[in-house]
């Protein structure tokens, strides 16, 4: 499945003045080999940069449907709450998220299951690297709004 | 955590920051399987 939303995909061509990219993307892969059974793991996440826009997240279908239980939140919100069945594990999710050092991703994993379990997770995300880089970002996301909203 | 240790394996671009006391976190692939 195709995890490149047509905005990700005009963020990553736009290219400044200079020629440089405006945004580079980025991946990062969270592996637990062994989770024990009735326990809960928690985790804070950030991704490079002065700040990252996360767009992508999976879990592996390597993993037990119905082992794990989650709960994400960003800047206060909660993001998703659920045990991780099998529509998790067979699809990911596209969202929306500017990540950065203050404002990380929190995550509590359970393992409800009787045994050890096997965890997989993955994010795809853009990361821009200065200040300025992200205000232009952000414009050029504002802009992206208003043409499809009609070109007002 | 009680019990064993637990090792969170991590790669890429980004920083993951273990909450849960006792649980070790690597910036490595999970060694493979024999």
């Amino acid at each position: 499945m195709s995890t490149m939303t047509p905005l990700v995909e005009y963020l990553a061509a736009v290219r400044s003045p200079k020629g440089a990219s405006l945004v580079r993307q980025g991946g990062l892969q969270v592996i637990v080999p062994i989770f024990p059974p009735a326990s809960e793991i928690a985790f804070s996440l950030t991704f490079s940069g002065y700040a990252s826009i996360a767009y992508y997240h999976r879990f592996s279908p390597s993993m037990v449907p119905g082992a794990f239980t989650y709960r994400s939140q960003h800047s206060g919100i909660e993001l998703q709450t659920g045990t991780i069945g099998t529509i998790h594990l067979s699809e990911g999710n596209n969202y929306w998220l500017v990540v950065t050092k203050a404002d990380p991703i929190t995550t509590t994993i359970s393992n409800i299951s009787g045994v050890d379990q096997f965890f997989e997770t993955g994010d795809s995300f853009l990361i821009i690297d200065s200040k300025e880089d992200y205000e232009e970002v952000m414009n050029l996301i504002r802009r992206w709004g208003r043409f499809h909203e009609g070109g007002r | 955590m009680a019990g064993r240790p637990v090792i969170i394996y991590v790669q890429g671009a980004g920083t993951l920051k273990s909450l849960t006391p006792g649980v070790t976190v690597k910036k490595e692939a999970p060694p493979k399987k024999e």
